[in-house]
């Protein structure tokens, strides 16, 4: 209905990440030490392991995964995979790119231009105040790596994944790619066989992170390949909270981020991930992340996708502890040529586990929401109890909004429960609120940030102000 | 009852081989694992994968499932990674007189 | 086979022709290189063992357990295997019923005019009913004309390894009123057969329709189905569905609503025990605007059974103000029970309601303890709770005959499958 509330409610809507370009669209000159030519082989896949001056073992694992990653054909799904996928050209990628030798541990040694960049983006501003540690990733590799202190005296480990292998192979080698083998998926397999950066954290056991560890991803080479890899282990009792964030320039061509995120919480560990991806609309962002929550531990996915040209991004947790928790909360925001394909799976195998899936999508000018999610109990797994809810605000009649969730119980003594709704932004509400004085376009303004809300609660305030204030900004459709 | 059914000569399964035995609807993957005989059920239980068709280590003892990746502790059946996390089942092995032989229940 | 007695037109021998020759190049669906669908695996299926159903005769028809007793003066069609063994001769002015192929000779251009244009023939087992089916249901509702009496279909299959080709066509003209009930059923429990079924139901503009369909066939059979509808501008649809009967297969159940302010309520339920795997695939496809949908499907699983019900709400663009409500609720008897419930929501519309709800339990401890502290043995307080399941389904309909049939045959499964 186009009644005049709509129209300006539409116009109001406008322009999601508007000022994207300005803020994080910029680019820097190429000062690079090492840049792959295109394309992906075994000589490439040699190259890297070469750069870093990895274990045998390593190396073998990376050239088994590219076999991996040659046999196996792109994820197809009924209902199928979003077409865009066809669009991914791994050939026209560069696989490796080196900005600076090591990862440093003062922004004074980050490269300057390097260090600019991260300054732009507000980093070390950002670490000083509230973070208990700080990795940035430009292109491949990390370029600073820092925790606080007092953490590191506790034990607690925070270093880029490449320098996680070098000191603590051990650690590494026991619990690498056992929740997400290389084999597990086509992009899985790219990730093992090229990976480069990302984290690893490990917590000792008792130890509480009482302030997250933040990560910061960066694209800035066109056709670039990025392919982090995190393992984080919170080893019995411990608490931490890891944070990631991902811009990059936007080009005319698009650039692949395809990372490998593994968790293991051990037994009354609590892990919390947040991402707040806002990658530039020429990204294909196909993710792997995976989750294991041991007895009475928790594991929580906070996933928040803006940005992208096509994120299939589904994190799971496997509940293999007796109650053990798994939480999913997830906001997509699909605008013009984007497509958000997220969800979120939790698979329940120990008795009395409990799980929530929240899920919001928000879809615009022409933009694709989907949810797909699978929740699964396992023959053994009683008194298992889950909820599932996933709603979607469709903001006019060009856009798209698809819900997937898949429920597979094999336990009769569980409860499950899945809702969905699909909507508008409902006049009756905007009428409401200009009834009391309110104006259309903050009464839009006050339905979305009231329907995100939920999720947004969650966040650390710092994030929690930014998605707001991004959110407001494509609200207000102004520019800068 | 279980039953005795004969798989081949111990010779013509040499260290690193694997062989599949099908019985009636189930399918058993046999493997020479470093000079030790497994049996376990072909047949990976997160989502129907062929085992014997996978990577076998035999340092480790090990099978990789060709579908997804899960690694199998080829002694126990027990998963070692996901994305499958049910047990396969395994089979007792006899060797009697050079002939590799398994119990099926 | 198509059945001798019968001219068939040339339009329909050909159709018949050219579907064989679709059966040739069609292969069965496959998931993951094994033949059937992500959750119903198929492998077992041997087509070859399934020799073409021939003439039936009636006395098959006291074996068989009915599902629909007690309908007041209904409209009788009754087939065995491929023959009509009986259809009620008299019939109100400007009603057709008869069977479907009788109807081809005599009714040539309605029911050109109608068959296959509601379900697509690209698909192994439509292809191999368009090719093969005999006998059938044609029922044509003339504009304007309302038909008191209930129409009851029963299709037998009683020769064991057997496949029949189950083909209705229903056509209500606009502003026209039916109620047609259909149900499959198998001569004994030995039984082992092949049932595949393909129902076309044509909904006017202004029209009325409910459509009741059951099957009860032997636990040894197969059963196939692709059933589908399309509803005119301001036509009503009610349709019910049971799943009772067979050992494997998949049914499609697919609605979809072309004219404005079209309506269409979808009702189902299964109950399955030992090892029975039931599988449903829905669709409610709106495809103008204002236009409603509502499904509610009920599953009742015991023993080592297994269900999946897979639904999808599709608004096609422009599709506003369109209404769409889904739901599942399955409760599971037993610890080796496996449910699956993949509901689904394509949205291409903004100005939509669109709602699904799917949920998995087992009966409910407190109700269950309440009753017993009233005095009930546990077996009967069980049982009142899963009737009370059921009365949500049973309740969606008005009182009167229709809701006493339904609560009868899910009743008697009810009994059948906890007394197991």
């Amino acid at each position: 209905m186009a009644t005049p509330e709509v129209i300006a409610e539409q116009e109001a809507l406008k322009g999601i990440n508007a000022d994207y370009t300005e803020r994080f669209g910029f680019r820097d000159a190429e000062n690079y030490l090492y840049k792959a030519p295109k394309g992906i082989n075994r000589e490439i896949v040699e190259k890297i392991s070469e750069f870093k001056s990895e274990p045998a073992w390593m190396r073998e694992f990376r050239l088994k995964s590219l076999e991996h990653f040659f046999a196996h054909g792109m994820p197809r799904w009924s209902p199928p995979a979003s077409p865009m996928l066809d669009e991914v050209d791994f050939d026209n990628i560069h696989y490796f790119v080196r900005a600076s030798e090591r990862a440093e541990r003062s922004w004074d040694d980050v490269p300057e231009d390097v260090k600019k960049t991260f300054d732009r983006l507000g980093i070390p501003e950002a670490e000083r105040r509230f973070l208990a540690g700080v990795g940035a990733q430009y292109e491949s590799e990390v370029v600073y790596h820092q925790v606080r202190e007092d953490l590191e005296k506790q034990g607690v480990i925070f270093v880029d994944m490449d320098s996680g292998l070098r000191e603590h192979e051990e650690l590494v080698k026991r619990y690498f790619a056992t929740v997400i083998p290389a084999n597990d998926n086509k992009l899985a397999a790219l990730n093992s066989a090229v990976w480069s950066g990302g984290s690893f954290v490990y917590v000792p056991p008792g130890v509480h992170v009482e302030m997250p560890l933040q990560a910061y991803f960066r694209i800035n080479t066109e056709n670039m390949g990025q392919f982090e890899r995190t393992l984080i282990i919170a080893d019995e009792g411990s608490y931490v909270h890891y944070v990631e964030g991902c811009t990059a320039p936007t080009y005319s061509s698009d650039s692949l981020h395809s990372a490998v995120v593994e968790l293991i919480a051990l037994r009354g560990a609590r892990i919390r991930y947040t991402t707040v991806q806002n990658w530039s609309q020429n990204v294909f962002n196909l993710v792997t992340k995976r989750a294991i929550a041991h007895e009475d531990a928790t594991v929580e996915w906070v996933d928040c996708n803006l940005g992208s040209k096509l994120t299939m991004k589904y994190p799971s947790v496997y509940l293999m502890g007796e109650r053990a928790h798994g939480e999913i909360l997830s906001i997509a925001f699909a605008g013009a040529g984007q497509h958000q394909d997220a969800g979120g799976k939790i698979v329940h195998v120990a008795p009395n586990t409990t799980s929530n899936i929240f899920a919001k999508s928000i879809s615009k000018d022409g933009g694709r929401g989907s949810y797909r999610g699978l929740l699964e109990v396992a023959k053994g797994a009683h008194g298992a109890k889950s909820k599932v809810v996933c709603d979607a605000l469709l903001l006019d009649e060009q856009s798209r909004s698809d819900t997937y969730p898949t429920i597979r119980i094999g336990e009769d003594d569980v409860d499950v429960g899945h809702e969905a709704t699909v909507s508008k932004i409902g006049e009756e509400q905007v009428f409401y609120l200009q009834s009391h004085g309110i104006d259309e376009e903050e009464a839009s303004k006050l339905i979305v940030n009231g329907f995100i809300e939920p999720i947004t609660k969650e966040l650390p305030m710092e994030y929690a102000v930014e998605m707001n204030r991004l959110i407001e900004l494509q609200m207000e459709g102004s520019i800068g | 009852m279980p039953e005795t059914i004969t798989v081949c000569p111990l010779a013509e399964l040499p260290p690193g081989a694997m062989k599949l035995v099908e019985l009636d609807d189930l399918e058993i993957g046999v493997f020479n694992c470093a000079g030790t005989i497994y049996a376990i059920e072909d047949r990976c239980s997160h989502d129907d994968g062929p085992l014997v068709e996978g990577l076998l280590d035999e340092q480790e003892c090990t099978i990789e499932c060709p579908r997804h990746g899960s690694l199998f502790d080829l002694k126990t059946g027990a998963p070692l990674t996901l994305p499958a996390y049910v047990p396969v089942d395994t089979f007792p092995v006899v060797i009697d007189d050079n002939v590799i032989k398994l119990e099926v229940d | 086979m198509a059945s001798a007695t019968i001219e068939q037109p040339s339009w329909l021998a050909e159709r018949r022709a050219r579907a064989a020759g679709l059966t040739e190049r069609l292969d069965l669906p496959t998931y993951k290189g094994r033949p059937g669908w992500e959750f119903t695996d198929i492998s077992a299926l041997d087509l070859g063992a399934y020799a073409p159903a021939s003439a039936g005769a009636a006395g098959a028809v006291a074996g068989a357990d009915a599902l629909f007793v007690g309908l007041e003066q209904p409209i009788v069609v009754t087939q065995v295997d491929a023959a009509t063994v009986e259809v009620t001769g008299e019939l109100p002015e400007g009603v057709v019923v008869s069977s479907l192929e009788q109807a081809a000779a005599t009714h040539p251009q309605l029911v050109e005019q109608h068959l296959g244009t509601i379900v697509a023939g690209e698909d192994a087992f439509v292809a191999r009913n368009e090719a093969g089916f005999a006998g059938g249901l044609f029922v044509h509702v003339g504009r304007g004309v309302a038909l008191e009496r209930p129409v009851l279909v029963t299709v037998v299959q009683d020769s064991d390894k057997t496949a029949l080709n189950w083909r209705s066509l229903i056509v209500v003209e606009e502003g026209a009123q039916a109620e047609v009930w259909e149900q499959y059923l198998s001569a004994g429990a030995d039984r082992d057969g092949l049932f595949n079924t393909v129902v076309e139901l044509v909904v006017g503009d202004n029209a009325n329709l409910r459509f009741v369909n059951g099957q009860n066939l032997s636990e040894k059979s197969w059963i196939f189905g692709s059933q589908r509808a399309e509803v005119g501008r301001d036509g009503a649809l009610d349709w019910v569905s049971l799943g009772f009967g067979s050992a494997r297969g998949k049914v499609r159940t697919e609605t979809k609503l072309a004219g404005q302010g079209a309506d269409g309520r979808v009702t189902g339920a299964y109950a399955s025990h030992k090892r029975q795997h039931i599988d449903y695939d829905t669709t409610q496809e709106h495809a103008a605007p204002h236009t409603t949908s509502d499904l509610a499907f009920r599953g009742v699983l015991q023993g080592r059974s297994e269900a999946v019900w897979r639904g999808n709400i599709i608004v096609d663009p422009g599709a506003q103000q369109t209404d769409a409500f889904q739901e599942s609720r399955n409760l599971l008897l037993s610890k080796r029970a496996h449910a699956d419930a993949i509901p689904g929501l394509e949205i291409q519309a903004n100005d939509v309601r669109c709602t699904h709800a799917a949920a998995i339990a087992q009966i409910d401890a407190d109700q269950l303890f309440y009753l017993r502290s009233r005095g009930l043995k546990e077996d009967v307080a069980k049982r009142l709770v899963i009737e009370g399941f059921l009365a949500e389904l049973v309740e969606r309909f008005e009182e009167g005959p229709v809701r006493q049939v339904l609560g009868g045959a899910l009743e008697r499964r009810l009994a059948l499958i906890l007394d197991a």
